[in-house]
């Protein structure tokens, strides 16, 4: 998919668990996971929302897109 | 809660207008069998002894030339001068054979058995796919593969049992024109009830709207 997903870098440089951010987030961990491991199909704009907020970034700091 | 309990009528009712058409579609096979059973049975007794089986009965579906009134209980078999003497049932008649029988037209008939045992085959496939069916709805699983490939299969015997009945039609009036020349009836095609057909591509169409469905459904699984 050419939509890369860099949520486990931004994760890793805030020092946070997944379990933590799926909590602050609001979403289960294995949604979470789905979308760490870059097999989820779409995200909500509320869920791009949260995760900024907790990681305190940018979504291009989360998504990237290569060809 | 309603959208579960209306599925579950919904699947109940379906079962019942299953069952229904079936079975009036068995008792029809069964009178028209009857029919030409009893016919045969009571000839044979007449004519033969215990250990011989009764004549063989044709069964076909005839048309009076002059007027749909006029529908006489005997008449000529032009093609060897025999009077014939049948019973009417539904605008067919029901007629022993004592006529010598061609081995053409013996091997039709071997053809037309087994497309007869083909067709029951299928339609015995068909119950089971649609009880399995009907059990994963009762268990509210629906957008599953198993299930989109059973009512995929339901769609093709159904097509493939029209196709079979239609050549077992075309054989059975090969066989009669063959056979029997009448001076007041013309024999006619039996027709093929295009509905299963329609029933069996409308299922078809069912079978891919519920494949889109379960693909919507992954997507939407995996919509973070």
């Amino acid at each position: 998919m050419p939509i890369i997903v860099n949520l486990d870098v931004m994760m890793a440089k805030r020092k946070i668990s997944l379990n933590e951010l799926s909590e602050r987030v609001g979403i289960t961990p294995a949604n979470l996971s789905i979308l760490k491991t870059g097999k989820a199909k779409a995200i909500r704009f509320s869920t791009l929302e949260s995760l900024c907020k907790e990681l305190n970034c940018q979504p291009a700091d989360i998504l990237a897109w290569e060809q | 809660m309603c959208k579960k309990n209306a599925l579950k009528m919904w699947v109940a009712f379906a079962s019942i207008a299953f069952g229904i058409l079936l079975g009036t579609n068995l008792i029809n096979e069964f009178e028209d069998f009857k029919m030409g059973a009893v016919m045969g049975f009571a000839e044979g007794n007449k004519e033969l002894s215990k250990e011989k089986l009764p004549p063989d009965v044709y069964y076909l579906k005839v048309a009076p030339r002059t007027s749909v009134f006029n529908f006489s209980e005997t008449t000529l078999n032009l093609k060897n001068g025999q009077a014939i003497n049948y019973r009417n049932h539904q605008f067919k008649v029901a007629i022993p054979a004592t006529l010598e029988i061609p081995k053409k037209v013996k091997n039709f008939e071997k053809f037309q058995t087994f497309l007869a045992l083909a067709v029951a085959a299928f339609y015995v496939v068909i119950l089971f796919k649609f009880v399995n069916v009907m059990r994963s709805l009762q268990k509210e699983v629906i957008f599953d593969a198993k299930n989109i490939n059973k009512i995929r299969q339901i769609g093709y015997f159904l097509i493939a049992n029209y196709c079979l009945m239609l050549v077992y039609n075309h054989l059975s009036f090969t066989i009669n024109k063959q056979m029997f020349e009448f001076s007041e009836y013309i024999i006619v095609r039996e027709k093929t009830n295009a509905i299963i057909l329609f029933l069996g591509t409308l299922i078809l169409i069912v079978a891919e709207v519920i494949k889109q469905g379960n693909q919507f459904k992954a997507e939407h699984d995996l919509t973070i």
